[in-house]
C-alpha cells in the first residue's frame, strides 16, 4: 500500500523502453493498454486510501524529505491523477483504429511509447513534491507531446510541432529560471519546505521576478488568453486522437501547476492577491472568453471550432481561480473535471467518424442523425453539456461558477459569463441543425466499431451522471478548497 | 554585474527565437536562451572564496554543488529538445524544401 505513489510512475517508465526493444506494433498497443488499465486501478486505490487516511507521502530511496525527493499524494493530486489516467485509457481504446490508419506503420510502436511517456510526465508533475522534479517531468511530457503532434498526417503537422516546441520550451525555461531564483533565495527545492521558508523571507525583488516568470511559464501551458495561439494551431494539425487526448489533459496540467505553485508553495504571501495579479488574470481571461467564443462561432471547421471553445472554457477555469475565494476554487476544479470529459467526448466523436477526412467541416455532419441515431444522441448530450443545460455536468459547473462570481466582489462579471454561455448555443446549434435537420446525408463517414461507440456512450453517461450526482466532483473539490483556504498547516 | 550580462544573454536568446524566421537560427536562439539560465544557476551557486565540496581539515568554505547537479539534468533535457527540433527541421525541409518560417506560413 505504501508503494502506490511510486508504482504509478515506475510502471510505465519501465515498460516504455522494453517496448522499444520489441519494435512490435501490436505488442506495443496491448502492453500500453494493459499498463494504462493497471495504472488506473492503482490510482483508484490510491485515491481511496488518500480520501480515508489523508496525505500519502513517499520518500524516494528512503532519503528524508528536504534532502531527498518526496512524492506527495494529496486529494488535489489524486483528483487530477484520476482524470488524466482515465482520459488516457479511454483515448487509447477508442483511438486504435485511427492510429492504424493515420500514423505510418513504422512509427506506431514509437507512437504508443511516446504516449506512455507523455502520460507518465503528467502523473509525475502531479505527484512530485520537489519543484525541480516538476520541471523534469514537465519536459518529459512536453518532449513526448512534440513527437506525438508531429505524427499528424497534415502537411503542416511538423511545422505545428516545431512551433509548439519553441513556445513550450520558452515556457519551460521561464519556469526553470523561476525555480532557480526560488532556490537561490531559500536554499531548498522541496515544496512543503519552500512554503514554510517563504513566510520568513521578506518579499524581495528577486522573489517578485520569480513569481512573474512562473506566471508566464504557466500561462503558456494553460493557454491563458494572450498566450493561447499555439493551442488552436496544434489542435488543428495534430493527429485527431492526440487532440482528443490533449484536450482533456495537457492544458489541465497547466491549471494544476498554477494551483500548486500559487496557492500551495506561495500560499503565505499569496502572490495573486499581493501583486493584484488576480485582477490582471481576471481581465485577461474575460477577454479570452469573449474573443474565443466569437472566433468559435465564426469557424466552419469543427476541430478549430472546438479548439476555440476549449480556450474559452479554460478561461472560465482560470477566471474562477482568480476570484480567490473558496467557492471560486471549487467551481474551477469541478469545471476542470466536467470540461475534460465533455471536450474529450466531442473530439472523440469527430475522430472516430472521420478517420481519413483531414479538415472536418460542419457540412460533413449533415444527416448523420438518421445514420447513427444512438451515437449521435450521445454526441448531442455532450454538446448540451458544453452549453450547460440542466441535467448535464456542464450545468453543474456553470451553476457553481456563476454563484461563486455572484458571491465575490466582481458580481458584474457574471453577466459576461452568462452571455458567452448563451453564445455557445450559436455554434452548437449549427452542428445540431446539420445533424438532425439536413436533407442530404454524408456518406464519407466511417463506421465506428463497438469499442469506440462504447467509449463515447461511457463519456456521455458520465456527463449525465455528474450532472445529477455530484459527490465525486463537487464533494472532492469542496474538500480541496477548504483545505487550501482554511487549513494552512496542511 | 555578471547577473546583468546573464540577463542580456537571456533576452538575446528570447529575441532570436521570436524575431528570426529561419528555423535553424531559432534552434540556436533556443540554445542561447537555455544556456543563460544554466549560467544563472552556476553563478548563484558560487560562494566567495569557496572551493569544491571535498571534505578535508583546512578548508571550511564550500561552493554549493547541488545547482551543478540540477543543471546537468537540465542540459540533458536541452540536448533532447535540440535534437528533436533538428529532426523536425529535417522533416520540414524534406516536405516543403524550405526552412524559412515566413515562406512556410504561406503554404
Amino acid at each position: 500500500m505504501n508503494q502506490l505513489p511510486v508504482l504509478v510512475l515506475v510502471l510505465p517508465l519501465l515498460v516504455a523502453p522494453i517496448l522499444l526493444l520489441f519494435r512490435d506494433n501490436r505488442y506495443a498497443y496491448n502492453m500500453s493498454l494493459g499498463v494504462s488499465f493497471l495504472n488506473l486501478l492503482l490510482i483508484i486505490s490510491l485515491f481511496q486510501h488518500v480520501y480515508e487516511n489523508g496525505n500519502m507521502l513517499y520518500e524516494l530511496g528512503s532519503w528524508e524529505a528536504p534532502i531527498g525527493i518526496r512524492l506527495n499524494a494529496d486529494l488535489l493530486s489524486c483528483y487530477f491523477l484520476l482524470l488524466m489516467n482515465f482520459m488516457s485509457l479511454i483515448c487509447l481504446i477508442a483511438g486504435h483504429k485511427n492510429v492504424k490508419s493515420q500514423i505510418e506503420d513504422d512509427n506506431i510502436y514509437l507512437f504508443y511509447i511516446a504516449w506512455l511517456l507523455c502520460n507518465v510526465g503528467f502523473s509525475g508533475i502531479i505527484l512530485t513534491n520537489d519543484i525541480f522534479n516538476l520541471f523534469v517531468f514537465l519536459e518529459i511530457s512536453s518532449l513526448a507531446s512534440y513527437f506525438l503532434i508531429s505524427q499528424g498526417n497534415y502537411k503542416a503537422s511538423s511545422l505545428a510541432a516545431i512551433q509548439y516546441l519553441f513556445i513550450g520550451s520558452i515556457g519551460a525555461v521561464f519556469i526553470l529560471f523561476a525555480i532557480g531564483i526560488l532556490y537561490a533565495n531559500t536554499g531548498t527545492l522541496n515544496m512543503s519546505d519552500l512554503s514554510n521558508k517563504i513566510i520568513n523571507n521578506n518579499i524581495s525583488l528577486s522573489m517578485s521576478l520569480s513569481i512573474a516568470m512562473f506566471l508566464i511559464g504557466v500561462g503558456i501551458k494553460t493557454a491563458l488568453f494572450p498566450l493561447h495561439g499555439w493551442l488552436v494551431r496544434t489542435y488543428t494539425y495534430a493527429p485527431s486522437i492526440i487532440v482528443s487526448y490533449f484536450s482533456g489533459t495537457s492544458t489541465k496540467i497547466g491549471v494544476y501547476i498554477l494551483l500548486r505553485i500559487f496557492l500551495d508553495v506561495f500560499h503565505s504571501i499569496n502572490p495573486l492577491e499581493h501583486y493584484e495579479l488576480a485582477q490582471l488574470i481576471l481581465f485577461l481571461s474575460l477577454i479570452g472568453v469573449l474573443l474565443s467564443t466569437l472566433y468559435a462561432v465564426k469557424q466552419i471547421e469543427v476541430k478549430k471550432m472546438l479548439a476555440y471553445s476549449s480556450v474559452a472554457q479554460l478561461s472560465y477555469i482560470i477566471l474562477a481561480i482568480a476570484l480567490l475565494t473558496p467557492e471560486g476554487l471549487t467551481a474551477s476544479l469541478v469545471h476542470v473535471f466536467n470540461h475534460s470529459i465533455i471536450k474529450t467526448g466531442l473530439f472523440l466523436v469527430v475522430t472516430i467518424l472521420f478517420i481519413n477526412n483531414k479538415d472536418v467541416s460542419i457540412d460533413d455532419f449533415s444527416g448523420l442523425g438518421s445514420k447513427y441515431p444512438v451515437l449521435m444522441s450521445a454526441f448531442l448530450l455532450l454538446l448540451l453539456g458544453l452549453i450547460g443545460l440542466p441535467l448535464t455536468s456542464g450545468f453543474i459547473s456553470k451553476w457553481y461558477l456563476v454563484s461563486a462570481i455572484l458571491q465575490s466582489d466582481y458580481w458584474y462579471i457574471s453577466a459576461i459569463v452568462l452571455v458567452t454561455s448563451f453564445m455557445t448555443l450559436f455554434y452548437v446549434w449549427l452542428l445540431i441543425e446539420k445533424i438532425y435537420f439536413s436533407v442530404s446525408v454524408n456518406h464519407d463517414s466511417s463506421i465506428p466499431t463497438i469499442s469506440q461507440s462504447l467509449c463515447i456512450y461511457l463519456l456521455a453517461a458520465i456527463t449525465i451522471y455528474l450532472g445529477i450526482e455530484t459527490s465525486l466532483t463537487f464533494g472532492i473539490s469542496d474538500q480541496i478548497s477548504t483545505n487550501f483556504f482554511y487549513n494552512t498547516n496542511k | 554585474m555578471i547577473f546583468i550580462l546573464n540577463m542580456i544573454l537571456f533576452l538575446l536568446g528570447l529575441f532570436i527565437i521570436v524575431r528570426e524566421s529561419n528555423l535553424i537560427k531559432k534552434v540556436i536562439g533556443l540554445n542561447i536562451f537555455q544556456s543563460s539560465v544554466f549560467i544563472f544557476y552556476l553563478i548563484a551557486s558560487k560562494v566567495e572564496g569557496g572551493v569544491p565540496p571535498i571534505l578535508n581539515d583546512y578548508q571550511l568554505v564550500y561552493s554549493n554543488p547541488l545547482p551543478h547537479v540540477l543543471i546537468l539534468t537540465a542540459i540533458v533535457v536541452s540536448i533532447a529538445t535540440t535534437s528533436l527540433a533538428l529532426a523536425l527541421v529535417i522533416k520540414i525541409k524534406q516536405k516543403y524544401n524550405s526552412i524559412e518560417e515566413n515562406e512556410l506560413d504561406k503554404i
